[in-house]
């Protein structure tokens, strides 16, 4: 498996000079078993670099794209609209969410409706399927493997294990759980995984009570505690600058190395490509 | 990885140099959407502007609502509804809530040519189209460029009247999904303005149906000549004052306008015998009242005018039951009939008549306070001093309607310096 980070930010988009190196674009990875076949998580704003990406790319035609929403908070849907692969009639998109009390296709359709966006959501001209996921989900989609938790957050939300090529990676983005006082749900979903992309959107010294978000070193614990190889730093707060996510990146390979070596710490950025 | 790993800057020069290959689509998508929601939008629209036509019954309201509707639901600029009047081979609209109206005559211009033919006249650009008569806009200084004109038809197959949409917001024409917009606004209209037009002709036959009633009973006698229509004014002055409005001033006017109507069926030689009539004669001359109720109560009266009849029947009731043709007293003579007693008294004395001159006015309130209490009602009274000024003026725009000296009957008026006995007799047998 690869992953490739099209937007690492939280929250809303950060464009400027102070987010050049780590990017200004909202929740999105993209993730390719061996064969190529495409599995998104997150339509945050990165999304619609990706589809730009895909549409010159070059790649497979039409598109087969399966897309795992976290939730659907704006910085995790954003780029939905914006994803150019949704314009064309050939391919196909499956989008796939946390089950709540409304339909995940009545929710995402809320918000391109008018006067939000032009384009109704079933006017869009790829060949669309919605659907839904709960906590403890153990699905195949594609040649993925994804497994689900539900997370501790102000909106319903999940948290995704994916599994290819004998590999592992876990996608936890906006999770408090390491404050919520009950057992970390995240700890045995990233059990013994090679890669997990985990919440840090905020240091001890700023973190914010019930907003829904981890610290850095909650997120060292998780890693700690799942034996995890590399844990990636995501969902950067929007008022983290370059220079302050290069030192959270020093202090957190540093305390993390303290605790289990070899345990590899890095902080997302847009562009990065790791191989799981 | 995306096939190749992208290279971002390559992207951005690529999306920036041209349309990318998926914008038709996405134009495409945009333009169902908006379509999908004007159709529901209009869908919406057209539903309660229906249910809203379906209340209003004058026509007025309809044109403007209707107009509202058209604006809004064709983006058009302006929008003017034009009502087909047979009659005078007119269209005719209001040209904004207020003011006057316009008439246009049948087969002129293109409004006045789809009311003839029914056919709807779809013009882009009205300057290039030799139909469009520029003038209105010369006068104006407004630009007229999209037209589109509709014929409303009403349940006959016969045009009943014009829908017309001016300028499209955005430089395109009226479409075709216009036309069938207001098809579907039309239907509805159609049906709206053609009650309004039964509710306004159903009024109008009534109002002229009772003056028709009034005028001949009135024609049988010159020297009671506009009588009823005077009595009809003072008894609407003094229900104002008593503080009757809507309903009850129109039952009031009504059986004002009727009281004398059983007077059609009292013979000639007692109803215009010059001089006194004797017992017997006042007698049958009394049957009068009676008739009147006889006669109303076989029409059938709107519902809420139903007590119109008996209203008129006694308004030769006194106040201590001495009256005729019951003998009711007080409380049992309904308000309407006291009131219509004192407009009748108060024209039999300020009216000349062949037997006494026009007594002025604050003589004739002087007689009317002296009746007041056996005769007349002290409310009443109270109202008709109280509203003074308003009767004086009534009485000087009414004065064209006496019986004027010459009129049969009308030759011997003798100038009465004071109250004679004949006088009384006249006030009390007022009539």
């Amino acid at each position: 498996m690869k992953v490739r980070f099209w937007g690492t930010r939280g929250s809303i988009p950060t464009p400027g000079p102070r987010t050049v190196r780590y990017g200004g674009n909202t929740a999105c990875v993209e993730v390719r078993d061996s064969t190529g076949a495409l599995l998104v998580l997150d339509a945050g704003t990165g999304l619609r670099e990706l589809g730009i990406a895909m549409m010159n790319g070059g790649g497979r035609r039409p598109f087969d794209v399966d897309l795992l929403i976290s939730h659907l908070h704006w910085d995790h849907i954003q780029g939905i609209p914006f994803f150019r692969p949704a314009y064309d009639p050939k391919s196909r998109l499956r989008i796939i969410g946390p089950k709540q009390s409304r339909t995940m296709k009545e929710l995402l359709g809320m918000g391109m409706d008018d006067p939000f966006f032009p384009v109704d959501i079933d006017d869009l001209p790829v060949q669309l399927s919605i659907e839904e996921m709960t906590d403890g989900s153990d699905e195949r989609v594609g040649p993925f493997r994804v497994h689900s938790s539900t997370l501790f957050h102000p909106s319903p939300a999940l948290a995704y294990r994916v599994e290819a090529d004998g590999r592992s990676l876990v996608y936890a983005t906006d999770t408090e759980d390491a404050f919520s006082g009950k057992p970390n749900p995240v700890i045995p979903l990233s059990a013994d995984a090679n890669t997990l992309i985990h919440d840090a959107q905020f240091l001890p010294s700023d973190f914010k009570a019930t907003w829904g978000h981890s610290t850095v070193d909650a997120a060292i614990d998780v890693a700690v505690k799942a034996r995890v190889g590399r844990l990636v730093l995501y969902h950067h707060d929007p008022d983290r600058s370059d220079d302050a996510l290069d030192r959270i990146g020093r202090d957190a390979q540093r305390t993390a190395s303290e605790r289990r070596p070899g345990l590899e710490v890095v902080v997302a950025r847009e562009g990065l490509e790791l191989e799981i | 990885m995306s096939g190749r790993p992208a290279d971002r800057r390559s992207t951005e020069r690529r999306t920036a140099a041209g349309a990318p290959p998926d914008a038709a689509d996405r134009r495409a998508a945009e333009r169902r959407s908006r379509e999908r929601r004007t159709a529901g939008h209009r869908l919406e629209v057209i539903l309660d502007v229906t249910r809203r036509l379906m209340s209003v019954t004058d026509l007025d309201s309809l044109l403007h609502l209707m107009a509202e509707a058209t604006q809004e639901l064709l983006a058009a600029d302006r929008a003017t509804i034009f009502i087909v009047d047979a009659d005078r081979g007119e269209l005719w609209s209001r040209v904004a809530l207020g003011t006057g109206e316009i008439r246009i005559p049948l087969g002129t211009g293109i409004a006045g040519s789809v009311a003839q033919t029914g056919d709807v006249i779809n013009i882009p650009d009205a300057y290039a189209d030799a139909r469009f008569n520029p003038e209105p806009d010369q006068l104006s200084g407004y630009q007229t460029k999209s037209l589109l004109t509709y014929p409303m038809t009403g349940q006959e197959g016969r045009v009943i009247g014009v829908f017309q949409a001016v300028n499209k917001h955005g430089s395109g024409p009226f479409t075709t999904a216009d036309e069938e917009t207001l098809a579907s606004l039309a239907a509805s209209a159609a049906v709206a303005v053609e009650n309004a037009q039964l509710v306004a002709e159903q009024k109008q036959l009534w109002q002229t149906l009772i003056e028709t009633l009034a005028m001949t009973v009135d024609a049988r006698d010159q020297q009671t000549a506009g009588h009823s229509q005077r009595v009809t004014r003072y008894a609407d002055v003094i229900g104002r004052a008593m503080g009757l409005r809507g309903k009850d001033l129109e039952k009031l006017r009504a059986a004002a306008l009727l009281h004398d109507y059983g007077k059609i069926a009292v013979r000639d030689k007692f109803l215009q015998k010059p001089g006194k009539l004797d017992d017997a004669e006042f007698e049958y001359m009394k049957a009068h009242a009676e008739k009147t109720g006889e006669f109303l109560a076989h029409l059938v009266f709107p519902r809420d005018m139903r007590d119109v009849p008996v209203i008129a029947s006694q308004h030769h009731e006194r106040m201590d039951g001495k009256g005729y043709p019951k003998g009711l007293a007080a409380d049992a003579i309904v308000l309407g009939a006291r009131i219509v007693a004192a407009a009748d008294v108060f024209d039999a004395l300020t009216a000349p008549r062949y037997y006494k001159p026009a007594y002025p006015l604050d003589k004739t309130l002087e007689l009317m306070d002296e009746m007041t209490g056996d005769h007349l009602d002290p409310k009443v009274m109270a109202a008709v001093h109280a509203a003074k000024p308003h009767l004086e003026a009534a009485l000087a725009a009414l004065k064209h309607t006496w019986p004027k000296p010459g009129d049969e009957g009308m030759g011997t008026i003798q100038e009465a310096a004071g109250l004679s006995e004949r006088d009384r007799a006249a006030a009390k047998g007022s009539s």
